[in-house]
């Protein structure tokens, strides 16, 4: 294999047999070397293979004057999450993460940690993704020395929930926001403590992630009949009660019109989780 | 995207908003109800850039547009009266007639207000410019902006007629030609000439229709029962030709002949027994006067009263009857003011303002029917306003001593002459008094948005008393959507001054929240309230927060629930404000105790029923 660009000591691009562009990582790989010289392949650490021909062109970019170590941190996080998760995550990860935690660790060592807003949600939102971002953390620590705060635990597990929903990091900010309000008006409405533990809120919690990420794309569930919600509003009419609200609420709030479909998952859900507490 | 066009496009093809029984939208389609689905053009629709497709599901007929429908959902609601008419039809209350006369009246001004403001700013300040002298009268300039400023007022019944249609469900452009008709510059000089005037043997009489409200109004309701009269005795083929023209040919003539006298009619005997008062009894019949007199311009019977105002002037040098119109004015200005003053409604807050100022340059249409008379109570007060100043007009004999244009401030100079400070005191009185009037009486804010049908819950009174010691506000202040928006129900907040939260009803505690932070009672009566002590502060896991109860305690008004560290929270960031709300809202009709100010514990806030 030939070197086809050089982007740091540590990362070059190459061409593969396919004609296809990979980058490759290794320490100082590309020392001393230029474009059209051999790779030693012995030095290969990791090579990415970037589907999206978008991504892989940031990638390179971003790549340019990133220290090694946090691209080694990022990839290590990256694999135990998709082992953790045991889902597809979008490679577009591999610039946000390795990007974010990048500049994480500049700015801990001026002394600026940013508070996480969404740290408490996050926590409760997506715990399996906290549990791996906090995993994060001691790597972190592991191959740098810095110890960062738990906030950024919290924007790691949004950037690997960004990545398994294949979204944009505003559109997840704004899905967060949205399961919270929900969560609030049916733990008020009915004024009950979740069981946070339980299967129903789980299932109830990653039912609102996808209705949320309906919500904010446009997509859209359509319904052909009532007659399920009609007998679902009859039979479990407290919980009605509380889906007319939501529904009020995101009408006024983000001007989108529920479907019957909408109504009728909600209400279930919500009668599950509400029973159980 | 240019979304008006789209949206105009749209309504068009989809056979006119008459053909739109209701329209709503989802994530990706707008979802039109019609009347007849065979008249929406599908392959033209499917023809505009912007529309992705339409499809029939059951009765719906949808356009997708995709993401961009909500923009064009709006645009199609501004450029008609679509969702209006959806909350104009759901009221089914029993109303007194008086009421529902007003509401009818101000649902058809809502619609028109922006021309009316925006005309009648323009012609207070070109009466303002003709005063400081800036604009000679008469000159080209002057007529032109006149014509600007008078054009909305002087066709104010097309406008109505339209707009009437609309609520009553008639053709709005067949309304509009019947308020056309009866503003004819050649109908108008025949019926001024002064001479008897029959049609084909009944008489018709001499009226005047410019600027009038109820006559067109009445006319309008009129032709709604003629055309669908007519409607149902016609040959679908035969319809588009037959039905305009005999509404147009019963109704114009109609209105001549019927409508017109009342307010001629009756407005040549109010004129000469409002001369007969002044001549008996001054004071009486000033405050008579004044504080019925926007009573009396609604009606257009104050036509009848120019030639009185002219002659007083002429033959005694002064006349009474320009003051109590002025008076009647500032009283609506001071209402609308007053309404700027206590309505929590931002919209409504601002139109409230400009038409009050509108008002004091004496054009009182904007103040009195588009926010006086919606809300009813300060229409009351705007009266009282206008009577206050009556009586100390007639106890002081301020008349004016020419001929004026208006009836507002940029007219002032008519009071010029021996009672002229009384003049301005008296506009103070009729001002403060219209003011003061409509903040005590209060009235129904206008609700920030969305419908309110409270459902009227049978049993007895319950009053919601205030849980903590500080300042009550709106809900609306709150800044938490999930409170804010009102969804959860409604009730109040509180900033609080102390940290200590007391139970504001009898009845039992349901939930206190493990962190503590928000507390669930049932009333007695079975009212369900939710206290949340401070906004996000769930996140603070219970810290400086102690509770005094748990769950299924009894408890009465006054009784410790829990205290929080209030210094505390505020110095970690947190807003401590603290909504209370009525979580079963929907079984009860509220009227609020005191909606501002500082409470203290156990002060009653919020009557249900």
């Amino acid at each position: 294999m030939k070197i086809a660009k050089v982007i740091n000591n540590n990362v070059i691009s190459v061409v593969n047999e396919q004609g296809k562009e990979l980058v490759v990582m290794g320490r100082g790989l590309a020392f001393q070397k230029k474009s059209g010289d051999d790779v030693d392949e012995a030095r290969i650490e990791k090579v990415f293979t970037l589907d999206n021909k978008d991504v892989s062109e940031k990638f390179k970019t971003l790549l340019y004057d990133i220290p090694i170590e946090c691209m080694e941190v990022s990839e290590e996080i990256i694999s135990y999450a998709k082992l953790q998760l045991g889902k597809k995550l979008n490679d577009s990860i591999y610039v946000s993460l390795t990007d974010h935690i990048n500049f994480a660790i500049q700015r801990n060592q001026k002394g600026l940690d940013i508070k996480n807003a969404l740290l408490w949600e996050t926590k409760r939102l997506y715990k399996d993704e906290f549990a791996i971002g906090k995993e994060a953390l001691v790597m972190v620590k592991n191959k740098t020395g810095v110890s960062l705060p738990e906030d950024e635990a919290g924007f790691i597990a949004l950037h690997i929930v960004n990545a398994e929903l294949n979204e944009e990091m505003p559109n997840i900010i704004n899905i967060t926001k949205v399961m919270q309000e929900i969560l609030s008006i049916v733990k008020y409405h009915f004024k009950i403590e979740f069981n946070e533990e339980s299967l129903h809120y789980y299932r109830f919690v990653t039912h609102l992630k996808f209705f949320a990420q309906r919500l904010f794309n446009g997509t859209h569930m359509e319904s052909q009949d009532d007659f399920l919600l009609d007998t679902v509003k009859e039979k479990y009419h407290r919980a009605y009660e509380c889906t007319k609200k939501i529904q009020t609420y995101i009408e006024r709030e983000y001007e989108h019109k529920l479907t019957s479909d909408e109504l009728l998952y909600l209400t279930i859900h919500i009668e599950r989780v509400v029973k159980q507490a | 995207m240019d979304y008006d066009k789209l949206s105009k496009d749209i309504l068009q093809l989809v056979g006119g908003e008459e053909n739109v029984q209701r329209v709503i939208h989802c994530m990706t389609r707008l979802r039109f109800n019609l009347h007849d689905n065979a008249k929406a053009d599908r392959s033209q629709l499917e023809q505009l850039p912007g529309v992705m497709g339409t499809n029939i599901s059951g009765e719906q007929f949808q356009i997708i547009i995709g993401n961009d429908v909500p923009k064009v959902y709006q645009a199609i609601v501004r450029h008609s009266n679509l969702s209006d008419e959806k909350s104009a039809g759901s009221s089914s209350q029993k109303k007194n007639v008086l009421s529902a006369v007003f509401d009818v009246i101000s649902g058809v001004f809502t619609p028109i207000l922006p021309a009316i403001a925006g005309a009648g700013m323009i012609k207070g300040l070109v009466a303002l410019a003709v005063t400081f002298g800036w604009m000679a009268e008469k000159s080209q300039v002057h007529v032109i902006l006149t014509a600007v400023g008078d054009g909305a007022f002087y066709f104010l019944p097309l406008l109505l007629a339209m707009s009437a249609a609309r609520k009553f469900g008639s053709n709005p452009y067949v309304a509009a030609a019947i308020a056309a008709a009866i503003l004819h510059p050649d109908l108008t000089a025949l019926l001024g000439a002064g001479k008897p005037i029959s049609f084909i043997g009944l008489p018709v009489t001499a009226a005047t229709y410019s600027s009038t409200v109820i006559p067109i109004l009445l006319s309008i309701w009129i032709a709604s029962y003629v055309e669908k009269w007519i409607d149902r005795f016609t040959h679908a083929s035969l319809k588009l030709i037959v039905v305009p023209t005999f509404t147009l040919l019963i109704v114009v003539p109609l209105t001549l002949i019927t409508v017109g006298p009342l307010g001629a009619i009756l407005g040549e005997y109010l004129s000469s027994g409002v001369n007969y008062l002044f001549d008996h009894a001054g004071l009486v019949a000033m405050i008579l006067l004044a504080g019925t007199f926007s009573l009396i311009i609604m009606t257009g019977m104050h036509y009848a009263f120019v030639p009185i105002m002219i002659n007083n002037i002429a033959q005694n040098g002064h006349d009474y009857l320009l003051p109590a119109m002025f008076l009647a004015n500032m009283g609506q200005a001071g209402a609308s003011f007053a309404v700027f003053l206590r309505s929590r409604n931002k919209k409504f807050k601002s139109l409230a303002l400009t038409t009050s100022i509108t008002a004091l340059m004496g054009i009182t249409e904007p103040a009195m029917y588009g926010v006086n008379m919606r809300l009813k109570k300060p229409f009351a007060a705007a009266l009282i306003g206008g009577a206050a100043g009556g009586a100390f007009y007639g106890m002081t004999g301020v008349a004016s001593y020419i001929v004026g244009g208006n009836a507002g401030l940029p007219s002032i100079p008519v009071f010029i002459g021996p009672t002229f400070i009384y003049a301005m005191i008296g506009l103070v009185i009729a001002f403060a008094a219209g003011t003061a009037a409509a903040y005590l009486l209060g009235f129904e804010d206008v609700p920030s948005d969305g419908s309110q049908q409270p459902a009227v819950h049978e049993g007895s009174r319950e009053i919601i008393h205030s849980p903590i010691k500080g300042e009550v506000k709106a809900l609306s202040e709150v800044k938490d959507g999930v409170f804010s928006a009102g969804v959860m129900g409604k009730g109040f907040a509180i900033e609080p001054e102390e940290g200590e939260v007391v139970s504001p009803v009898r009845g039992s505690v349901t939930t206190i929240f493990k962190t503590k932070h928000a507390i669930g009672i049932t009333s007695d009566q079975g009212a369900e309230i939710l206290i949340h002590i401070g906004l996000d502060t769930v996140k603070l896991e219970g810290q400086w927060f102690t509770a005094h109860i748990k769950e299924g305690d009894k408890v009465a008004p006054g009784d410790p629930l829990v205290s929080f560290d209030l210094e505390q929270i505020k110095a970690a960031g947190y807003d401590v404000i603290t909504p209370v709300i009525v979580t079963n809202t929907d079984q009860y009709s509220f009227s609020p105790v005191k909606e501002i100010g500082k409470v203290q514990p156990k002060e009653a806030l919020l009557a249900l029923s």
